[in-house]
């Protein structure tokens, strides 16, 4: 080889190690720094719905992308174990694309593989659920690949609790006027019963006649158009709560 | 006494394997704290370990010409010491592993590994022409000087006598 091919071949090493340093230091900062969020569902952002087609899963993914790149081929999968170990919910979702500078939620329905009994035990007790969620993304012409691999413990607060706590923090004043005024129940108890949204529901309040305690509440549930479940909270003069259905005491 | 003088290569290696990746890091770590600090240091603590030794070979090799077989295995381990350098950065995997608060993530770095790689070897095959090149001029030179009759110490040495 000759000086000069030499010297042609050094300015061409150069440029390759000056791509290589830019392509290593872009991406390391554009990822380690958090510029590639993924989020993920919290607890609180789980809900169920029952709809005619059977009780549905709602929740969001969040990926924000504040790289210079854009984001794509995101693949989420994503699978919902009861307390038993047995698969709830399956959701799979590819090739999605984020552009640079976007922030994208997706809102996720997913039909629940319940049958009554389950959908009555989630409105009565208290479960843990674990989701395993992978989500992967290519980055910079692929590059660099994204990988969130996760076991998540959810925990389900039944609409029971939800209810009992409510219950539990009414003031007389504000049971009273519950009880007299039919229009405020149907305003409050959509935000109590959020986590259920889709089904119907009757509420009654039976006080002494000299609106003092034992309190009796019931509460009833309706899903396409028939009872799904009866539940009736009972306070006693002691201020001791009992709640039952017609299939006995739960607590 | 002899003053240490660094060369222009070894402040070059300083700026660019240390000072800059460090305060990068630096910069990370603390603008987003829900990133694990521990991960980072331990980049930091190898990336200046053997940034320190790319320093030392960019200002030993100068001692040697071009072409001397010295100067090329310099070279050589210069662009093994980088690519260990851009691993440590890479946190020593082919994928960079860290903690976003509670959760885990990774990103899959290896397709980067590989071109560091083929550019390893673009490196290494330029040093090696570069070796070729120099010293085939230099044995040209050294018997250029040979077949001179009037070489330099005979120069020096006739016209006295």
């Amino acid at each position: 080889m000759t000086p000069r091919g030499l010297s042609i071949l050094r300015a061409f090493v150069m440029g390759a190690n000056i791509v290589l340093a830019a392509l290593a230091f872009i991406n390391l900062y554009t990822l380690t720094s958090g510029a590639i969020k993924v989020y993920v569902p919290t607890e609180e952002d789980i809900r169920l719905i029952f709809t005619e087609e059977g009780p549905t899963l709602v929740t969001n993914f969040t990926v924000v992308n504040r790289g210079f790149y854009d984001i794509y081929d995101v693949r989420i999968d994503a699978e919902l174990r009861d307390a038993k170990g047995r698969c709830i919910m399956e959701y799979h979702r590819h090739g999605i694309r984020i552009p640079a500078g976007s922030v994208k939620n997706y809102r996720v329905l997913i039909p629940v593989k319940l049958d009554f009994d389950d959908a009555r035990a989630l409105i009565l007790g208290d479960t843990t659920y674990t989701a395993t969620v992978r989500i992967e993304a290519l980055y910079m012409w692929g590059l660099s690949r994204f990988v969130l691999d996760e076991s998540l413990e959810y925990t389900w607060r039944s609409l029971k609790e939800e209810f009992l706590s409510w219950l539990k923090n009414l003031t007389l004043g504000e049971l009273l006027d519950l009880i007299t005024n039919v229009e405020a129940v149907g305003d409050v108890l959509p935000g109590v019963l959020k986590n259920v949204e889709g089904l119907g529901f009757n509420l009654s309040f039976t006080l002494n006649s000299n609106s003092s305690l034992p309190l009796t509440t019931q509460l009833t549930l309706y899903y396409r158009g028939e009872v799904f479940l009866d539940i009736t909270f009972t306070c006693d003069r002691y201020g001791v709560w009992e709640v039952y259905t017609s299939e006995g005491v739960i607590s | 006494m002899r003053v240490f003088q660094p060369t222009r290569k070894a402040l070059f290696a300083l700026f660019v394997y240390i000072i800059i990746p460090s305060y990068a890091i630096l910069l990370t770590m603390f603008n987003y704290p829900d990133l694990s600090k521990s991960r980072f240091i331990e980049i930091m603590k190898w990336i200046i370990l053997i940034g320190v030794v790319l320093i030392i070979i960019s200002q030993v090799q100068v001692r040697y010409e071009r072409g001397s077989i010295k100067r090329y295995l310099m070279n050589v381990a210069y662009v093994v010491a980088s690519l260990l350098w851009l691993l440590a950065l890479f946190g020593g995997k082919p994928y960079i592993q860290q903690y976003w608060g509670e959760y885990e993530f990774r990103i899959v770095v290896w397709k980067i590994l590989l071109i560091a790689l083929a550019v390893a070897a673009l490196n290494v095959l330029y040093f090696t022409l570069e070796y070729a090149v120099y010293r085939s001029t230099d044995a040209a030179g050294v018997v250029k000087k040979s077949v001179n009759p009037r070489g330099v110490r005979l120069l020096r040495t006739n016209p006295l006598k």
